[in-house]
């Protein structure tokens, strides 16, 4: 259709000729290319600057994903490990950091799926987006001004949790992790068209759950 | 004729999310100005996207790099391979050696970053600082700010300058770790003078200030926020090495760093080197190209290298410590324009027996007699026990023994009853005529001294600080300081410190 058509086309001339800003700037990923050169050919502190880089990002995003700290740890870790394996039969066909992510999100997904959908809404227990610590969370809540903001995060907290995962990789790649559609394209190994219909859906479907848990959108 | 809300809704997500070819976001836009309920659901979709982009960002906790490397190479904490056939590897494998092997390189440590001290005036108490303006494989390509001392006021010239640029190069955060790591032929590696910031870093590894001026007060409360969620460690805490052995055990310490933060001074605070680039990232993110970064290597920079090499058998960390050089001496090796070694130790009278830390309490020259001393004393080291009995060294014997709680007990006692000749093995691989040599080099004036020694009263000088003697290798001393925003509400904490400008209001 020539809707999808245009889009794939849009979404790929973006990436490769405005950097748009989610997407990882040239100079992160030449960067990340010498220090896969450099792992590559022995260099051990090469890796571990790789892990130093990514780690929160990867971290967060297996934490959505699969909502439990200890499973994101777990999911995290490993992802590195693979990576590191992997790492002599890296093509730089796309950057470290699509590349690690994607293993990071099959991961994830994979987890998912073999804890049979067991439902994890509180994302580690409460079914609010709980802060990592109290002193942060002082600060925080004075940055978030409102209740209703709060409550809307808590409330999306779980609704992400909640949704389907294929939804769910989608939305947090786009909206917490702020890759763009080629790049998700890419993470998730789909078309551009699949991108965009599912991030469309589990929004919608997040909205949704928003309304029936009474927050005013 | 005005299509039908169905042709659009598909495209509205990506509509908001700027994906659209142009075309097809102006028919979108057209319809949704006509459409109230295909506003609404746009309205809403940005809700709902930006709500899930304010949920909180977790952060990997800090021990998953050594994870990674436990689990990648079995335990034997590293990343990558060992060098094949390397000497010092294959002294460092089994456990019992690298235990005694710490302590043994530490003793080394000492004695040739006295050496250091020695090499550089006395008088001269600044510290090097390493200032990482970017990361670029180009050395050449480098400010020559080495060669023009920084001034106070160009401090705000310089964030927006140059700090966009190191903090948007993700290499920056290799730069923080490859100066421990000695990866000085990639680091281009600016100095400069700024002997009050950094002068509190009382032995070796890194130093560093990281300098937030944010723009505004959501900025200021964003930072406060990153501060208040970091790792960090004030030094001088009874915990610091409590710190290395449990981090997370600590956590709860870190809130008294942020009030020291909260009432506007300047805090010095241990952290891992892997928290301290976490920080800066952080900071950068909540408060874009308004943070600066300045570094320096604390004048033992040796016991980092070795550290390293131990824990992490680095290919450049043993290099370093096989070459028994400081890592500011191998980043002048490597051409960086490192232009003094640093002496960040309070400069303490002269004399044997004054006391204190390594530092230089000895004559300036070492003559023929001070290194065989220092050879029967590193021998000695082996029973830390008897040299602080015989009250000699009581430092170095107070450092090994600290060091020793950090290591594992059984393994130290097999050590001692198993493995003398190792222990002597190790030793004699590591100093004999090497070391010499290495001191030769190291008296050769490189620097020449321009900074008035720090005042007596604020170093004490009768013995060693307690932060003297907590200080735990491989670690950050961090100083972070949160600017208030211009015109801050009354009751913002105020800049304090008094040798520096406001980089944020200026």
């Amino acid at each position: 259709m020539t809707i999808h058509g245009n889009f794939e086309r849009s979404a790929s001339s973006k990436n490769m000729a405005d950097e748009p800003v989610t997407s990882p700037a040239r100079e992160t990923i030449d960067i990340d290319a010498t220090l896969v050169r450099r792992a590559r050919s022995g260099d051990s502190a090469a890796f571990g600057k790789l892990v130093l880089r990514y780690q929160d990002r990867v971290y967060n995003a297996c934490y959505r994903l699969c909502g439990r700290r200890d499973d994101a740890e777990d999911l995290t870790q490993t992802a590195f490990v693979k990576a590191y394996e992997a790492l002599p039969r890296f093509e730089a066909k796309s950057s470290f950091y699509t590349w690690l992510f994607r293993i990071a999100v099959n991961l994830a997904i994979s987890h998912r799926r073999s804890r049979g959908r067991r439902k994890t809404i509180s994302l580690d227990g409460g079914n609010d987006d709980r802060r990592p610590d109290p002193a942060a969370a002082d600060e925080d809540t004075d940055v978030a001004k409102t209740a209703e903001r709060s409550e809307l995060r808590e409330h999306l907290s779980a609704a992400l949790a909640e949704l389907d995962h294929e939804f769910r990789a989608v939305v947090v790649l786009k909206d917490i992790e702020n890759m763009d559609y080629a790049t998700i394209s890419q993470v998730l190994d789909l078309p551009l068209g699949t991108v965009k219909s599912r991030l469309h859906r589990g929004r919608m479907a997040l909205r949704e759950r928003l309304t029936r848990s009474g927050v005013q959108l | 004729m005005t299509p039908s809300c169905e042709q659009f809704a598909d495209d509205l997500s990506a509509y908001i999310d700027g994906e659209l070819e142009t075309d097809r976001a102006a028919q979108v836009e057209q319809h949704v100005a006509a459409c109230d309920a295909c506003r609404s659901t746009v309205e809403s979709l940005r809700r709902v996207s930006s709500g899930l982009a304010e949920l909180s960002h977790e952060r990997a906790p800090g021990h998953l790099l050594a994870a990674v490397r436990r689990e990648v190479h079995g335990g034997k904490g590293e990343i990558g391979r060992r060098a094949p056939g390397s000497s010092f590897a294959s002294v460092y494998q089994p456990m019992v050696l690298r235990v005694i092997a710490a302590a043994a390189l530490i003793v080394i440590g000492v004695f040739v970053s006295r050496s250091v001290i020695r090499s550089t005036s006395p008088q001269d108490p600044t510290p090097t600082v390493v200032h990482g303006p970017a990361f670029e494989y180009d050395s050449k390509e480098m400010p020559d700010r080495a060669a023009a001392p920084r001034e106070q006021h160009d401090r705000k010239q310089e964030m927006d300058a140059s700090t966009p640029r190191m903090l948007q190069s993700p290499g920056y955060l290799a730069d923080v770790s490859g100066e421990i790591h000695g990866e000085a032929d990639e680091l281009p590696i600016d100095v400069m003078q700024s002997g009050a910031e950094l002068r509190a870093a009382p032995t070796g590894g890194s130093v560093m200030t990281i300098t937030v001026a944010p723009r505004d007060d959501a900025e200021y409360r964003a930072a406060l926020a990153v501060l208040a969620a970091a790792r960090v460690q004030r030094l001088g805490d009874d915990a610091v090495n409590d710190y290395s052995r449990d981090k997370d055990a600590n956590l709860g310490r870190r809130t008294a760093g942020l009030e020291h933060v909260k009432s506007g001074r300047f805090e010095m605070l241990m952290v891992s080197a892997e928290e301290a680039e976490r920080l800066i990232v952080s900071f950068e993110q909540v408060a874009p190209r308004q943070v600066s970064v300045e570094k320096g290597v604390a004048d033992a920079g040796v016991f980092g290298a070795f550290y390293l090499a131990e824990q992490t058998a680095t290919p450049a960390a043993r290099a370093i410590a096989r070459s028994k050089e400081s890592t500011t001496d191998e980043l002048a090796v490597a051409g960086a324009p490192v232009q003094r070694s640093l002496s960040a130790r309070p400069t303490e009278p002269r004399g044997r027996r004054s006391g204190g830390v390594g530092g230089a309490r000895r004559s300036e020259t070492p003559s023929r007699s001070d290194l065989e001393e220092d050879r029967r004393a590193a021998r000695g080291l082996a029973s830390p026990e008897r040299m602080a009995k015989s009250g000699l060294k009581k430092d170095i014997a107070a450092r090994k023994l600290k060091d020793r709680s950090v290591a594992d007990a059984p393994a130290r006692q097999q050590a001692r009853e198993n493995a003398p000749g190792d222990r002597v093995r190790m030793f004699k691989q590591t100093t004999p005529g090497e070391i010499a040599s290495r001191l030769g080099k190291l008296e050769s004036p490189r620097v020449a001294a321009s900074q008035p020694a720090p005042a007596p009263s604020s170093a004490p000088t009768a013995a060693h600080t307690p932060a003297t003697s907590r200080a735990t290798f491989g670690e950050v001393r961090l100083r972070v300081r949160i600017m208030p925003p211009p015109g801050a509400a009354p009751g913002a904490p105020p800049p304090v410190k008094a040798d520096t400008t406001d980089p944020g209001g200026k």
